[in-house]
C-alpha cells in the first residue's frame, strides 16, 4: 500500500536525521536526545501493555528502576562491568520481576488491577528507600559506564556522548521494529483480541491468563532496557526511579503520544521531556517562583491531555488526515 | 513483649486502622457509586491536615479549625466534582487516574506555594492531653482514645446513614444499578456530587484529627493514599463493610510489624521490612480471592 | 480423535445445576446430544435456556450434575478448555469484535485451533490454515463478499451471521447455538437453517431458539424448558402433541423472534 510505504520513507528519513545529530549539534543537545530516545524505550514498553493489550499499568516504574538498581548493584564501583553480561542481567531481574508480580496482579482486572500494580511498586519503592539494600534514599552512583570490550576490540566507548547516542538510537529503533513485528504476529493478535473482548477469546478457546503475563513479563524487560540505560546515562540510582511519580509521567507520555500506535508513545516521551525542560526554566513573578513550581503547570497539563486529548497528538495528527478519524490501532 | 506495651501498640495499630478506615471508606464510596477512581483523594486528607494547622494557629483552636475545615473542604470537594470530576463518569478509568494524578501535582504544590515545604505539629488541645497511666512508667494518651471514638462514631454514623435512610437507600441502589435509580427520576448529578463531597469530607476530617499525633508534612497525601489502595483492593471495591475489616487488619499488621523483631535464617524480617507486610498481605489475598473480602465481581 | 458414528452420543449433561442464591435457574437437566441430529431446547423466557448453555459451555460453573464431551468428564473445567476438546458456542447478544473485520474476526476464532500462537515473528497473516478456515465460515454464512469490512459497519443481521461463522471457524464437532437467528430477516434465517441442515450430518447441534418455523424445520429433537426444568423432550411431533407442552408454552406463544 501506498501510504504505508510513505511511512515507512518517513521513519527511516528520520532515522537518518536522527544518527546525523552528533555530528551538527552541542553536547547538551545530544544528551537531552538520548535521554528522550531512552524514555521513548520506556513509554514503548508500557504501550504495549496500555494500548495494545489494554492492561493499564500504574506501576512500570518497578522495572524500569529495578534494572537500573541491577546494574549499579553488579557493577564494581571505580572499574567498568561487562555492556554484555550486565545488560542481560539487568533485563533478565526486571523480566522475572515482571513474571512474579504479573502473576499475581494478572488475576484481577478493571480498576483492582490499576491500585495493584500501583501497590506492588510501592512496595518495591518502600523496599529501597527503607533498606540499607542498595543504599537506601542516598541511592548509588554508577561511576564508570560499562565497557563493550569483546576480546579486547571496543566497539563503541560509552563514555563518550556520541556513542552512547548513537547505541541508545539503535537500541530505540530496534526496540520499535520488534515491537512492530511482534504485534503483526499470531500472538500480537490474540493480545489485540484480548483488549477488544477477553470473554469472547477464552470462548474461542485462547488460555487468555497465559498470553497477557507473557505481554506483562516482554514489557517489563523492555523497560528494564530503558532504565539499565538510564542508569548509564545519569550515573545515578535512587529510589524514585521506581516511584509512582515516574509511573505517572510515562503513562502520560503514552496518552499524550496516542496510545496503541507505538510510535506516538516515543513521541510523548519526546514532548514530555522538553515541557519538563521548558517549565522548570520558568522565571520567578510575583515572587512565586514558577520554575520551582513546574510541577503545578506539569499537573494542569496533564489534567487538560486526559479531558481534552483522548487519543493523543497522533490522534489529532490522524483526525485532520482523515475524514472519518481513524482509531488509535495502525 | 509486656502486657502493657501489647496493649498500647493494639490500640495504636486500632487507631491507625480507623483512621485509614475513615479515608478509605471515602474512597471506595466514590468508586462504588460513582465509577471513578480519584487519586486525588489522598490530596483532601493532606489539606485536612495542613487546614487543621494553619487555621488551628490563626483561630487559636483546634476545634474551631476543625469546623471551618470540614465546610472549606467539603466546598472545594463539590467545586471539583462540578468542574472535572462530573466529566469523568463517562470515561474510561485510564483517564480518570490520568486526570486525577494531575490533580495530585496540582495539589502538592499549590501547597507548597501556599504553606511551604517544611513539616509542622499541631498541638493537642488541652482538654485532650492528659495521659492514662497503665505502669508507672507506661500511659496512654487520651487524644488517641478520642481519635478512635470520633472515628468509630462516624462509622456508626455511616452505616446507619447508608442502611436506615433515603438517601442511603439511593446509594445502595446506585452501587449496584445506575441506569435504574436513574429512570426512577432521582437528581443523579446531585447524588454524585454529595458522594463525593461526602468522600473528600471523610479524608479531609481523618487528616485534621490525625494531626496532633502525626506529623504535617508534605506527601502525607501520597502516602495515606496508597495503603488505601490496599485497604480498598483486601476488603472489596465497593464494600464499606470490607474497608472496615481491611482497614484495621492493615493497622494491626502494620503496627506490629513495626515493633515486633523478627529473624529467619540470620536475615532480619522485622522490623526491617515492617513497610512491607501490608504489601505481601495484599499479595496473599490476590492469590485467594481476588475480588478482596467481601468485593463482588463488577 | 476418530470421526464419530451417527447417533453417537457426543455430548451428555447428566443432572446439572445452576443455583443463584435461593434460585435454581437450572435445576436437574439432562441431556444428551448425539452426532447427526439437530437437538432444539425451547421454551418461555426465563426458562433457564442460555443458563444451561453457559454450563455446557464453562462460561458458567455449575452448582453441581457432570458433563461428558465424547466421552471425556469435563465438568469444572474452563471455557477455553472445552473450546479446544471441540465444542463450539455462538452467543445470543452478539459477542464479537467490533473494530475488527469481517474476515479478522473469523480468522482470530480459527487461530485458536493452531497449536500455541506463542509465536512472535513471523506475520499472522502467513499461517494460511486460520485464514482459509475463516474464508469457508464466511462463505458457509453466506458473507464472503462482506469479509472486508469492520463488524461496526454492518447491520445486526450480518453480525449475528459472523457471530455463527467464528464459531463454525474454530472447527467444534458440537455446536452449541444460542439463538442464532434472533435478529435475522426472512432470507438470512433460511440460508441459516439449510446451512444447519448441512452441517448436522457432522456435528451435533444444540440450538436454543425462539423461531418456531425454523424449528420445527431443522430439529430432531424437542426439548422443552420451563422454569430451569426439563418439561418433555422427544421427536417434534411427540412435543407438539402433548398437552402438557401446549399449557406451558406452544399453545400461548406464537414463536415471536426472542
Amino acid at each position: 500500500m501506498g501510504s504505508r510505504k510513505l511511512r515507512i520513507v518517513v521513519m527511516l528519513a528520520c532515522l537518518a536525521a536522527l544518527a546525523l545529530l552528533p555530528f551538527v549539534a552541542e553536547k547538551f543537545y545530544v544528551q537531552l536526545f538520548t535521554k528522550m530516545l531512552i524514555m521513548g524505550i520506556f513509554a514503548m514498553s508500557l504501550d504495549l501493555l496500555i494500548g495494545y493489550a489494554g492492561l493499564v499499568s500504574f506501576g512500570h516504574a518497578a522495572y524500569f528502576g529495578v534494572a537500573g538498581y541491577v546494574l549499579a548493584l553488579i557493577s564494581p564501583q571505580y572499574a567498568a562491568a561487562s555492556l554484555w553480561t550486565t545488560l542481560p542481567v539487568a533485563m533478565g531481574v526486571s523480566a522475572l520481576l515482571a513474571l512474579v508480580i504479573g502473576a499475581l496482579v494478572l488475576r484481577t482486572s478493571g480498576i483492582y488491577f490499576i491500585m495493584v500494580t500501583l501497590a506492588f511498586s510501592q512496595m518495591l519503592f518502600y523496599l529501597f528507600h527503607d533498606t540499607k539494600i542498595a543504599g537506601g534514599t542516598d541511592g548509588i552512583y554508577v561511576y564508570v559506564r560499562p565497557a563493550a570490550d569483546i576480546l579486547g576490540w571496543k566497539p563503541f566507548d560509552l563514555e563518550n556522548v556520541a556513542h552512547l547516542y548513537l547505541v541508545v538510537l539503535a537500541l530505540f529503533a530496534g526496540v520499535f521494529v520488534l515491537l512492530r513485528t511482534m504485534l503483526g504476529s499470531l500472538f500480537g493478535r490474540v493480545i489485540e483480541g484480548i483488549r477488544i473482548n477477553e470473554h469472547r477469546m477464552r470462548s474461542l478457546g485462547y488460555p487468555t491468563f497465559r498470553y497477557k503475563l507473557a505481554c506483562f513479563v516482554i514489557s517489563g524487560a523492555l523497560a528494564g532496557l530503558a532504565g539499565y540505560l538510564a542508569a548509564i546515562q545519569f550515573g545515578f540510582v535512587n529510589p524514585d526511579m521506581l516511584g509512582w511519580h515516574v509511573s505517572g509521567l510515562v503513562m502520560m507520555m503514552v496518552i499524550l503520544g496516542g496510545m496503541g500506535t507505538l510510535i506516538g508513545p516515543a513521541v510523548g516521551a519526546m514532548a514530555m521531556m522538553l515541557l519538563e525542560l521548558a517549565l522548570q526554566s520558568l522565571p520567578e513573578f510575583g515572587g512565586v517562583n514558577f520554575g520551582k513550581h513546574w510541577q503545578l503547570f506539569m499537573g494542569s497539563f496533564i489534567v487538560l491531555v486526559a479531558l481534552l486529548l483522548p487519543y493523543g497528538l497522533i490522534g489529532l495528527l490522524r483526525a485532520r488526515g482523515q475524514a472519518g478519524g481513524g482509531n488509535g490501532h495502525g | 513483649m509486656s502486657f502493657e506495651t501489647f496493649l498500647i501498640q493494639l490500640l495504636n495499630g486500632v487507631q491507625y486502622g480507623l483512621l485509614l478506615f475513615l479515608v478509605a471508606s471515602g474512597l471506595t464510596l466514590v468508586f462504588g457509586i460513582m465509577g471513578v477512581i480519584n487519586l486525588a483523594h489522598g490530596s483532601f486528607y493532606m489539606i485536612g491536615a495542613y487546614l487543621a494547622w494553619s487555621l488551628s494557629e490563626r483561630l487559636g483552636n483546634l476545634w474551631a479549625a476543625i469546623a471551618v475545615g470540614v465546610v472549606l473542604a467539603v466546598l472545594l470537594g463539590m467545586l471539583l466534582e462540578w468542574l472535572l470530576i462530573k466529566k469523568l463518569y463517562a470515561r474510561d478509568h485510564l483517564y480518570q487516574v490520568l486526570l486525577t494524578y494531575g490533580l495530585i501535582l496540582v495539589f502538592e504544590e499549590l501547597r507548597s506555594v501556599i504553606w511551604g515545604d517544611d513539616v509542622h505539629g499541631v498541638q493537642v488541645p488541652s482538654m485532650l492531653a492528659a495521659s492514662i497511666p497503665l505502669t508507672e512508667t507506661l500511659s496512654y494518651p487520651v487524644v488517641r482514645l478520642w481519635i478512635s471514638v470520633v472515628c468509630l462514631v462516624l462509622a456508626v454514623g455511616m452505616y446507619l446513614l447508608i442502611q436506615r435512610t433515603r438517601i442511603g437507600m439511593m446509594i445502595r441502589a446506585g452501587a449496584s444499578n445506575r441506569e435504574m435509580i436513574q429512570s426512577l427520576g432521582i437528581n443523579i448529578q446531585l447524588l454524585y456530587r454529595i458522594v463525593f463531597a461526602l468522600g473528600i469530607a471523610l479524608a479531609a476530617f481523618a487528616g485534621m484529627i490525625s494531626a496532633p499525633v502525626s506529623s504535617v508534612f508534605p506527601g502525607m497525601g501520597n502516602q495515606v493514599l496508597i495503603i488505601c489502595f490496599v485497604v480498598v483492593v483486601i476488603g472489596g471495591i465497593g464494600s464499606v463493610k470490607g474497608a472496615m475489616v481491611a482497614a484495621i487488619l492493615i493497622g494491626l499488621v502494620d503496627t506490629f510489624g513495626k515493633v515486633l523483631h523478627v529473624e529467619l535464617g540470620g536475615v532480619k524480617l522485622l522490623p526491617e521490612l515492617a513497610g512491607m507486610t501490608v504489601y505481601l498481605l495484599m499479595a496473599v489475598v490476590l492469590v485467594w480471592r481476588p475480588v478482596g473480602i467481601f468485593g463482588r465481581r463488577l | 480423535m476418530a470421526e464419530p458414528a451417527a447417533g453417537e452420543v457426543l455430548l451428555r449433561a447428566r443432572g446439572v445445576a445452576r443455583h443463584f442464591g435461593g434460585l435454581a435457574a437450572v435445576n436437574d437437566v439432562s441431556i444428551e446430544c448425539r452426532m447427526g441430529e439437530v437437538q432444539a431446547v425451547i421454551g418461555p423466557n426465563g426458562a433457564g435456556k442460555t443458563t444451561l448453555i453457559n454450563l455446557l459451555s464453562g462460561d458458567l460453573p455449575l452448582s453441581s450434575g457432570r458433563i461428558e464431551l465424547r466421552g471425556r468428564d469435563i465438568t469444572g473445567l474452563a471455557s477455553h478448555q472445552i473450546s479446544r476438546l471441540g465444542l463450539g458456542r455462538s452467543y445470543q447478544k452478539t459477542n464479537v469484535f467490533l473494530s475488527l473485520t469481517a474476515f479478522e474476526n473469523c480468522r482470530l476464532a480459527a487461530q485458536s485451533r493452531l497449536a500455541s500462537s506463542m509465536r512472535f515473528f513471523r506475520p499472522a497473516l502467513r499461517y494460511r490454515a486460520p485464514a482459509e478456515a475463516a474464508e469457508r465460515a464466511l462463505a458457509e454464512v453466506g458473507l464472503e463478499a462482506r469479509a472486508g469490512a469492520p463488524l461496526a459497519a454492518l447491520s445486526h443481521g450480518e453480525r449475528r451471521q459472523v457471530e455463527i461463522a467464528m464459531t463454525l471457524a474454530t472447527d467444534p464437532k458440537v455446536l452449541l447455538l444460542d439463538e442464532p437467528l434472533a435478529g435475522m430477516g426472512a432470507e438470512e434465517s433460511a440460508r441459516i437453517v439449510e446451512l444447519l441442515q448441512k452441517l448436522v450430518r457432522d456435528h451435533a447441534i444444540l440450538l436454543v431458539e425462539h423461531d418456531m418455523d425454523a424449528v420445527f424445520t431443522v430439529a430432531n429433537v424437542l426439548t422443552v424448558m420451563v422454569n430451569g426444568s426439563v418439561l418433555e423432550s422427544g421427536p417434534p411431533k411427540q412435543i407438539r402433541a402433548s398437552r402438557a407442552v401446549q399449557e406451558a408454552y406452544l399453545g400461548t406463544d406464537d414463536g415471536g423472534q426472542g
